[in-house]
């Protein structure tokens, strides 16, 4: 104790010698200042300072922060009630908090555990959360820090929307219904609840609309740069955002050489909007060199996504190619997904184009930040290189009514304008924005109880609402139970740390993440995972965790093939130790690999 | 034309004033003297401290070394961002449009007076000539003083056949130091206009320049003293150089010095075309001619005064360097200068500290400091990551340990890229695209500027005061601005244009010698001083009214309350975690069972309850629980994962707290060899003698595998260090079979003694900075006028989040503390 009181009474004695230093300092002393004290000194008296008025919280502001917090509580309600209260939890969710995990509580704990195959912002931004573990354990067991986070972000993004409304100058009613339709919407407050990537995602991307969408309006090259850090933080949450990165760019490009002054010869004026462009596109472009950079320095491959067996790639092979919802084209499959978000505000979108077009509104060309990432996840599931999820295409909910908006609100002095039933105020604007909203409600809550058109979805929605689950579709809902359950089966053999070699892959991050030893795992992002998984007996790790999914992912199964029925390892025999038969994750086996030799 | 000439006791006296003006009345601000004395005796000693450092702990102050180095890099780059942020979204530059700057008739006009200096500029007297005759402004009221060095006969003689009527030549005695301020203070014992303002002999200023100086200066307060006009270079386009170089202006004068101008900063002056009110700049000393960058000294001298300068819409045309090696040395004196500058008024920090604000201190470190430290820490950087990359040398790994490696990876991509950014949109901000493509490139102007920086720093050391002249006149001479010039008259183009300045030659060029009365020989006032405005010229009025600013503190008692404040948080903060850890740790842990359980696991898991113990001398009854989590070693003994448990062969070892969470430990430290220690496990009872107790470094704890069955106690040591344990080794005297339950037979490892993983201190400080901007939030709150409510709640914010620390940080605690 000696220490602890010494603390306490030097802590005791610093505060009270503070207190009485500040004490005996004058509060303020008359004369000139102190400046020049041995001379009376003409000193001038800073005006500016002093009648510095003070500044006020203004209305707009005040009515942002409080939507935000008003939203962002609803999603984390929401989000508890799924995730704490039934423990359905997104498997790619859990996944992003089990990344951050790996940093601070593996066995090997390094910024790089983050991994490489997904971008980094969303694990990276839970690592605090996840770090308080020891307050709140469901922070990392239950995934709870994802939600947090998707919670927050999805909030940011409806007030980014609300923001682009106000900025349009549109009515309140109109901006209330438009704002609750996006912020309502069964899918957003799934996304905002469940800790998905796609809040993030689309919080930067309508963050980049909301900015780009100023700058056509104003040119002033401040809302360029808000824009192309919106991109920057896209593109470093999803790839998809590089589409946007090249689409903003190209809109830059052409506005900023068609605004400029048109006396100029045509190749300043372009020179001029590639000078924008640049603006624009240079710090997205950097961040998604300089992470694809990091990743090459740090495992050797700049596109993990794409080229690893852990990426979309490899796993969309192993899941035997995407599946076509009842053998319709995959892109009219792919429309069908995209229309179900909001069909007539989509269709009135499409539609006003040529509106626009004859409006020269170049607002309109904002919408590209989210019309290309849509566009390119259609074509990706169109040549067949990605899964028809429904999620992917959810930058059409706001794209949809942002459009409508735009053609309810065009700027003073552009021909048309709206015709007097639609113009801004009236009851017909009202009840058109009326029909969008409910009719993207209505046709996004049927998209989601659809099995075809939402596969991922659909099992939650009715497990949360029917409790009905098949076993095909337990893989989403008891993910977490699943893998808690072999979590603490484990942990009862109290093993040393590094005893058993894992690849997190399939179901092994949900273990990690519920294990009371997480050290006792050598894991995929651990430094020395590789040599271990060569040779686990030379370097000291008698078990293996190994799924029975012949699917090629599995690393130890990889380089030990058969070991999961019994096979040998490097010449020495295996013995199961425990089988763990599970609803969500392929069974699993705890598999020591015999070493009666003694060698160490 | 006329030639002004004095007497040769007056001239004594002129120079007198020109050379030792500020170094008499206030030598604490001239850069006479290079470091005071308490400047020589921190660097002498920040020599020593580094010196002994780096021969006792080398590894640790270098890596302190790397630490600063990476906060001033930040701190410097943050800045620049913030004042474009700034620049970008408030209008700081003051405006005067034609028709205002036109509309003052020539009465309402004061009589304003330009300096040129000039040395070996005979190449562009000629095109000086034509733009000064440019300027729209009433000739009676124009006071040209064009100062030429005395022993410069060539320029001389260019000037004197160029020079129109309405202007005045003045020679520059010879003399050391042969500097720019030191001409123009000459030049000022000369001046007679209310405003001065000064152009370099290559100057294009903005014809109504002078026009917008007087509406602006009526427009702004009186404590506006100063007005910077924008430069640019007219020959922009000459090469790569030019194009980065007007970039880089642009950005200063466009972007990043009106951001600065707008705060309580100091605004370090541009090199020419600064308006000056001549009573401040009389009450100020006027310019430093030890100085090398006198206009940014003056800048921060008139800032401390209390004065402010603005920046206002004109653009000055200069001469951009073309040729490499001549802007090196234009820019190594500039970084010099800063240094300089740096050094002088950081004789007193706390007095600057006192004249600027935090913020304005702050700013003026970050900028004067800044601009040449950046170039050379960027060069350092670059060469770190390049030899890491290229080498990896292990050295490099050595002083870059992993809290610091990652920030300084993400500072250092990211700083580079913010910079190159900032450019970028300056060059944008130009409005000329093929600067953009140029701006592009800028890390070679980095390594130019990185180069110079070098120099600076050299010549610092060796040749404080050397002036390397910048040569003018390399640019194309094709230039279709330039405004047609006079030709050179007949009778001085001869054979290298030297005229002689005999009363012939004068006469010949139509030169009126005009002997100027001489000044009064009065007594010296202290800068800044009242006094000061007793000169020889008539008493300028009093425009200031001498009222101290209402909350202005004598330094020494901001001092104390800065420290006072800071001793306060940090003493409460010290005491409440001491005392949460010593009354309140232990019921904030989740309890695990302590039930010992009656069949141990071979590996039990984490948390179960395997073992008494028990110390009958000194009336020790604990459990020992396996793992070393907070919650399980809280008011127990912990077992090390990994070790040997009691009852089996090897090293059994266990842990527990000594100051927090029950304090267990306490008793291991009174434990003496000879006791004995009686474990129950598994229904047997094993006896233990002490053999030994020592204090050893956490991470050389070691184990002896083939130990035949022995316990190793393990808790704090006695003193501060939290690196240092006690380890109480006891040997059993008998080892009785023990049946341990389970299939899978633990791997045994080596002993590892966790500490926090340094993951819950860090959440610790989050939190506590959190709470300090919950605290200070309220204050801004109340300011914004947002709900009472909300204050409430940040109240709250900030006790939930000092508790929240507290228990974070004694969760951190190692489980020997």
């Amino acid at each position: 104790m000696p220490l602890l009181f010494g603390l306490i009474a030097a802590g005791t004695l610093m505060f009270f010698g503070g207190v009485m230093l500040r004490r005996g300092a004058p509060a303020a002393v008359s004369g000139d200042g102190g400046v020049y004290a041995d001379a009376p000194v003409p000193r001038a008296e800073p005006a500016s300072p002093a009648s510095r008025p003070a500044r006020r919280m203004s209305a707009e502001r005040r009515g942002d922060l409080l939507a935000w917090l008003g939203y962002t509580a609803l999603y984390v309600v929401v989000g508890a009630y799924i995730v704490l209260g039934r423990h359905i939890v997104a498997g790619d969710a859990a996944a992003r908090v089990a990344q951050a995990w790996y940093v601070i509580a593996s066995r090997d704990p390094h910024l790089a555990a983050i991994g490489f195959v997904w971008n980094p912002l969303p694990s990276l931004l839970e690592i605090p959360l996840v770090a308080l573990r020891g307050i709140w354990p469901a922070l990392s067991q239950d995934t709870f820090a994802g939600t947090i986070v998707s919670a927050v972000f999805m909030a940011s993004a409806v007030v980014h929307l609300r923001a682009c409304l106000r900025e349009m100058h549109a009515s309140n009613a109109v901006s209330i219904m438009l704002t609750a339709g996006t912020a309502l919407s069964p899918m957003v407050i799934m996304y905002g609840a469940n800790g998905m990537s796609e809040a993030m995602y689309l919080c930067f991307l309508l963050g980049a609309v909301r900015y780009l969408m100023r700058w056509t309006v104003n040119g002033q090259v401040r809302a360029l740069v808000w824009t192309a850090c919106y991109l920057a933080l896209a593109v470093l949450t999803r790839y998809e955002a590089v589409a946007a990165i090249a689409a903003v760019t190209v809109v830059v490009f052409a506005v900023g050489s068609m605004a400029r002054d048109h006396d100029r010869p045509i190749r300043e004026r372009a020179l001029g909007g590639l000078s924008d462009a640049l603006v624009v596109a240079l710090p997205p472009l950097t961040a998604f060199v300089a992470w694809c950079v990091v990743s090459w320095v740090i495992v050797g491959d700049a596109f993990v996504q794409f080229n690893s067996r852990y990426g979309n790639a490899s796993i969309l092979q192993a899941s035997g190619g995407s599946s076509t919802g009842a053998g319709l084209h995959p892109l009219v499959f792919a429309l069908e997904q995209t229309f179900a978000y909001a069909p007539v505000g989509l269709a009135i979108g499409v539609g006003g184009v040529v509106v626009a077009w004859l409006r020269r509104d170049r607002r309109y060309l904002a919408l590209v930040a989210l019309a290309a990432p849509l566009v390119f996840s259609l074509g990706a599931y169109a040549h067949g290189g990605t899964f028809g999820l429904f999620r992917y295409y959810i930058p059409a909910l706001p794209l949809a009514f942002l459009a409508v908006a735009l053609l309810l609100h065009p700027r003073r002095g552009m021909r048309p304008p709206a015709p007097s039933w639609l113009a801004p105020g009236s009851t017909g604007a009202l009840l058109m924005v009326f029909v969008v909203v409910l009719s993207s409600f209505m046709a996004t809550t049927a998209a989601v109880a659809s099995a075809r058109l939402a596969p991922t979805d659909q099992p939650v929605v009715s497990q949360l609402f029917h409790s009905t689950s098949s076993a095909k579709t337990l893989t989403y809902t008891d993910l977490l139970d699943s893998g808690a359950s072999m979590a603490h089966a484990i942990d009862k053999y109290g093993l040393a740390s590094g005893s058993i070699a894992m690849d997190t892959f399939d179901c092994g991050f949900m273990v990690l993440l519920n294990s009371a030893n997480p050290h006792q795992f050598v894991i995929t992002s651990d430094r020395d995972f590789e040599r271990i998984v060569a040779d686990p007996v030379a370097f000291h790790v008698p078990y293996v965790l190994v799924p029975d999914a012949d699917t090629g992912i599995d690393a130890i199964s990889v380089a030990h093939p058969g070991i999961f029925n019994g096979g040998t390892v490097d010449g020495f025999d295996t013995k199961v130790i425990a089988t763990f038969h599970t609803p969500a994750c392929p069974d699993y086996r705890l598999i020591q690999i015999v070493n009666d030799q003694g060698l160490r | 034309m006329t030639l002004l000439t004095v007497e040769p006791t007056d001239e004594t006296e002129r120079l007198h004033r020109a050379c030792d003006d500020i170094a008499r009345r206030a030598p604490e601000l001239s850069a006479h003297t290079f470091l005071s004395r308490g400047q020589r005796r921190f660097f002498i000693g920040l020599a020593v401290i580094t010196v002994v450092g780096l021969v006792l702990v080398p590894k640790a102050t270098v890596i302190t070394f790397v630490a600063m180095c990476i906060v001033a890099y930040v701190a410097v780059v943050t800045q620049r961002i913030v004042l474009t942020h700034r620049s970008l979204t408030t209008s700081a530059v003051v405006a005067v449009t034609d028709e205002e700057a036109r509309a003052l008739p020539a009465d309402a006009l004061p009589v304003y007076t330009v300096l040129v200096p000039m040395y070996k500029e005979a190449a562009v007297v000629e095109q000086l000539v034509a733009h000064l005759r440019a300027i729209e402004y009433p000739r009676h009221l124009l006071e040209v003083l064009l100062l030429v060095e005395e022993d410069d006969s060539e320029t001389l003689a260019a000037v004197l056949a160029h020079a129109h009527d309405d202007f005045s030549v003045i020679t520059v005695p010879a003399g050391e130091p042969r500097t720019k301020p030191r001409a123009l203070n000459y030049g000022l014992t000369f001046a007679t206009g209310e405003y001065v303002t000064i152009y370099d002999a290559e100057d294009r200023p903005e014809p109504l320049q002078l026009r917008r100086a007087v509406v602006a200066f009526d427009r702004a307060g009186p404590d506006v003293a100063c007005l910077q006009a924008q430069l640019a270079f007219w020959n922009f386009d000459q090469n790569l150089l030019t194009r980065l170089f007007e970039v880089e202006y642009r950005q200063c004068f466009e972007l990043v010095l009106p951001a600065i101008s707008v705060t309580d900063a100091p605004v370090p002056l541009g090199g020419t075309s600064n308006h000056i009110r001549r009573s401040v700049l009389d009450n100020v000393g006027a310019w430093d001619p030890y100085n090398v960058t006198e206009d940014a000294d003056l800048g921060i001298r008139l800032r401390r005064a209390g004065y402010r300068c603005l920046v206002f819409e004109s653009t000055t045309l200069e001469e951009a360097n073309s040729d490499y090696v001549n802007w090196n040395k234009q820019r190594s004196r500039w970084y010099k200068g800063y240094l300089q500058t740096w050094l002088v008024h950081m004789r007193s920090p706390m007095r600057v500290l006192d004249e600027l604000g935090w913020r304005g201190f702050l700013e003026f470190n970050a900028f004067i400091a800044g601009t040449p430290l950046l170039s050379l820490l960027n060069l350092a950087f670059w060469a770190t990551t390049l030899g890491w990359f290229v080498g990896h040398f292990s050295a490099i790994q050595a002083v870059f340990p992993a809290p610091l490696y990652y920030p300084a990876l993400a500072l250092f991509v990211f700083g580079n890229f913010a910079m190159a950014y900032l450019f970028i949109l300056a060059a944008r901000n130009t409005g000329r695209p093929s600067l953009v493509w140029s701006a592009c490139v800028v890390p070679l102007y980095w390594l130019f500027m990185a180069i110079a920086a070098v120099k600076a720093f050299y010549q610092l050391a060796v040749d404080r005061s050397f002036w390397e002249k910048t040569v003018h006149g390399l640019a194309a001479p094709d230039d279709p601005d330039a405004i047609e010039a006079s030709p050179t008259p007949e009778h001085v183009r001869g054979d290298g244009g030297i005229a002689p300045l005999d009363s012939a030659g004068l006469e010949a060029l139509g030169v009126v010698r005009i002997a100027v009365a001489p000044i009064a020989v009065a007594p010296m006032a202290p800068v800044g001083g009242a006094e000061s405005r007793e000169h020889d010229r008539p008493p300028v009025e009093p425009w200031i009214d001498a009222e101290p600013r209402g909350d202005a503190l004598v330094p020494r008692a901001r001092l104390r309350r800065s420290v006072g404040r800071a001793l306060a948080v940090g003493g409460a903060l010290t005491a409440l975690f001491a005392i949460y850890v010593a009354v309140f740790s232990g019921p904030f842990t989740r309890p695990v069972s302590g039930q010992i359980v009656s069949t141990v696991p071979v590996a039990p898991a984490s948390g179960t309850c395997v073992a008494g113990l028990t110390v009958a001398r000194i009336g020790l009854n604990s459990t020992i629980c396996e793992g070393t989590a907070t919650d399980v070693v809280a008011h127990r003994i912990g077992h090390v994962p990994g070790t040997a448990l009691p009852g089996q062969r090897g090293e059994a070892v266990v842990v527990a707290h000594r100051d927090a969470f029950g304090a267990i430990g306490q008793s291991f430290a009174r434990l003496r060899v000879g006791d004995r220690v009686v474990v129950h496990i598994g229904g047997a009872s094993i006896d233990y003698d002490v053999v030994s107790r020592s204090t050893e470094s956490r991470n050389d704890v070691s184990l002896d595998g083939d130990a035949h069955a022995r316990l190793m106690l393990v808790t704090g040591a006695s003193g501060v260090d939290p690196g240092k344990v006690l380890v109480v080794q006891a040997a059993a005297t008998s080892l009785p079979h023990v049946q341990f339950a389970g299939t899978a037979p633990p791997e045994r490892g080596t002993a590892h003694l966790p500490g926090g993983d340094g993951g819950e201190l860090l959440l610790a400080v989050g939190c506590l900075v959190f709470a300090g901007v919950a605290a200070a939030s309220r204050k801004r709150f109340a300011e914004l006028a947002v709900a009472p409510w909300a204050s409430g709640c940040l109240v709250a914010i900030t006790i939930a989040s000092v508790l929240a620390a507290c228990i974070i940080a004694a969760r951190g605690l190692p489980p020997t503390f």
